[in-house]
């Protein structure tokens, strides 16, 4: 990770660094990262070299952006922005990620901290249950190709005409939680069934459910608006994406644009940047193709909002309409999008990649729904699970520099190896439980691998975007119960056991 | 199985380094990395048996293929690996494979890390005394 030396920046205020077109032969615009003193060094030299080969890319616009949260990925760091003109430039899957639209949904109840104590641990073992999680999880909705089809073009929208869902939820979804150019004619067989199984799982990694309390208040007015009214308010937080379907995609127009490179005779400093013209054939394929994994992982997440909503009701033997469980907002941290916004002054059509980045419209854009017209929208921000998240609101001022973007939670600084060796996952979760967090996982190895001590500290890099004016914080959440990307008995190899196993007993008895 | 882990490359994901004096032996180190990623294939029984077959213009490529072949096994048929039998024709560059595992469960195997794909991320197929490969996956 350390084989390029980090480029002489100039600091241009105070979280923002910037290198010059100059650095690197090919670059089309100059790089800016938002980052502290101290995230800057923190940074690995990836970043860098990632970063200043985005600037490389055919009709990038103004500027390559890293966030403060910042490291090496694929083609693009994670945290990457670019903007890119759909008339001249290109779209990229390295831009997005695998998981194409993977993102984060908070959801509110009015249950206090010590009206959930009590509860917590069978309310984690009935998510951890209900929520399909880790290698090879199957959720409990069952749809057939033609439905799944229906996934693809609806997202959440499949979702709460099925019942899985409230109406309300959908204008507290970006984009309504479905994205229109989706084309189900564009994604392989092979990605169809890779996924269509997975609807409504976490999946592994970093992916997660986690129960939070508020403890800390910035912004009462906006936090009132949003849905949280008191410090101790219980709330459940939601990371995942598009599981194996998004991923498959992903992969096949990885291969798709290694070949239309060749064809539009496009160079990249790096195979992970392949691309292809954005109105090309080929880059309008991916593009409705990328629209139908957004949609199904908007549907993947409103699935388990549906299943909280039941386990909860479960637990405390209330609805979830009288618990209050109301989703405050729904976010893409992995996702390309047509957006319009201003250059120079004059509004342009863009197509915005954003990897690892949130989108973090202020008040004025008219793709939020009226509810948000007046604060701008919700921001959620993970943090790692023994540290906390942030709900924060988007600001017009994003609009003006990041072409509305923020953060999208910790990033790395340490190995899954070195944190595997740094800790015991039976150890960690001990530990944490005596610090008040109740964890659930198959997974030790890989419950390791994402302790607290393997991120950066959230509030520093919630802090840089807050100073810088892009997305101002509005509350700090406590995790006290955390189902980590891990796996469960596959229901589908469990309902025939338990079959198998009444059949016995009758013949016995 | 010459294959091992490797910490300098990625930080959120996993990366590793197989050899083997043959394409064969190359494309089975890979393949047990990328299983093992996945579960510890010892508590893994090969209850279920799956055979593909790869062919390709490169070994790049046919690699590539190979490996992007398991991970789709595992979220399509939901299952986890044991091992694996490789035949690789060298000159028609032609992989066949017959893959062994089990469904995913948790309560009799030690699972690991659900793996997304296999990147390009610094992806070369080398061939010297030896063939090697470096291959960054995606968590």
């Amino acid at each position: 990770m350390n084989e390029f030396q980090k480029p002489e920046m100039k600091q241009s205020s105070e979280y923002t660094w910037d290198i010059p077109q100059t650095y690197k032969k090919g670059m089309n615009v100059p790089a800016r990262i938002y980052a502290s003193k101290k995230l800057l060094e923190g940074m690995d030299n990836s970043v860098y070299n990632q970063l200043t080969n985005v600037a490389c890319l055919p009709g990038i616009v103004k500027h390559a952006l890293c966030m403060p949260d910042g490291h090496s990925g694929y083609g693009f760091p994670i945290g990457g922005v670019a903007a890119f003109d759909p008339n001249t430039g290109v779209i990229s899957p390295g831009g997005i990620g695998f998981d194409i639209n993977c993102g984060m949904r908070l959801v509110t109840t009015n249950l206090t901290y010590n009206d959930m104590k009590p509860h917590l641990k069978k309310l984690v073992d009935l998510l951890y249950t209900k929520v399909p999680s880790g290698v090879g999880g199957t959720g409990f909705v069952k749809v057939d190709k033609p439905k799944f089809r229906e996934v693809m073009s609806l997202g959440a929208k499949w979702c709460v005409d099925q019942g899985y869902g409230w109406e309300e939820d959908l204008e507290r979804i970006e984009d309504y939680g479905r994205i229109k150019q989706a084309n189900p004619d564009q994604v392989s067989d092979k990605a169809v069934s890779r996924g269509i199984n997975q609807i409504g799982t976490l999946g592994s990694g970093n992916h997660y459910l986690e129960i939070q309390y508020a403890g800390e208040i910035f912004d009462e007015k906006t936090a009132k608006q949003f849905g949280i009214h008191s410090k101790d308010q219980i709330c459940v937080m939601v990371h995942c994406g598009s599981r194996g379907f998004g991923h498959q995609i992903g992969t096949d127009y990885l291969k798709i644009f290694a070949d239309a490179m060749k064809k539009y005779e496009l160079h990249v400093p790096d195979p992970e940047l392949s691309c292809a013209p954005f109105n090309s054939t080929e880059g309008q394929k991916y593009y409705e193709a990328m629209a139908c994994a957004a949609n199904m992982a908007f549907a993947n997440r409103q699935v388990i909002l549906h299943r909280i909503r039941e386990c909860f009701s479960q637990t405390f033997e209330r609805t979830a309409e009288d618990l209050d469980m109301h989703l405050v907002y729904d976010v893409a941290h992995n996702i390309a999008k047509v957006e319009e916004h201003k250059v120079d002054g004059k509004k342009r059509k863009l197509v915005v990649h954003r990897k690892g980045a949130t989108r973090c419209f202020g008040p004025s854009r008219e793709e939020l729904a009226p509810r948000f017209r007046k604060t701008g929208q919700p921001v959620i921000i993970g943090g790692s699970m023994e540290t906390g998240s942030y709900l924060l609101v988007g600001t017009d001022k994003a609009l003006e520099e990041t072409w509305g973007s923020t953060a999208h939670g910790s990033g790395r600084t340490m190995s899954r190896t070195q944190a595997r060796r740094e800790v015991k996952g039976q150890e960690l979760q001990k530990e944490m439980e005596k610090r008040g967090i109740y964890v659930r996982t198959a997974s030790y190895s890989g419950l390791a691998e994402e302790a607290g001590f393997a991120y950066k500290p959230i509030s520093e890099v919630i802090d840089v975007m807050h100073n810088a004016g892009i997305s101002k914080k509005v509350v700090a959440f406590k995790p006290i119960g955390n189902v980590k990307g891990t796996a469960m008995l596959n229901q589908m190899i469990l309902l025939p056991l338990l079959l198998f196993a009444f059949l016995i007993l009758q013949l016995l008895f | 199985m010459p294959y091992r882990f490797l910490e300098d490359i990625t930080q959120a994901d996993v990366a590793f380094k197989a050899t083997g004096k043959t394409l064969n032996t190359l494309f089975k180190s890979a393949a047990h990395a990328v299983i093992e990623t996945m579960a510890n294939p010892k508590t893994v029984k090969p209850k279920l048996t799956f055979e593909f077959t790869k062919k390709e213009q490169t070994v790049e490529r046919l690699l590539f293929e190979f490996l992007e072949e398991i991970i789709y096994l595992k979220d399509k048929e939901a299952a986890v690996f044991c091992s694996i039998t490789v035949k690789v024709n060298e000159k028609t560059l032609e992989a066949k494979a017959i893959l062994k595992g089990d469904t995913v469960n948790p309560k009799k195997q030690e699972l690991h890390q659900d793996v997304k794909a296999i990147t390009m991320h610094n992806y070369k197929v080398e061939h010297n005394k030896e063939w090697k490969t470096t291959i960054v996956l995606d968590i």
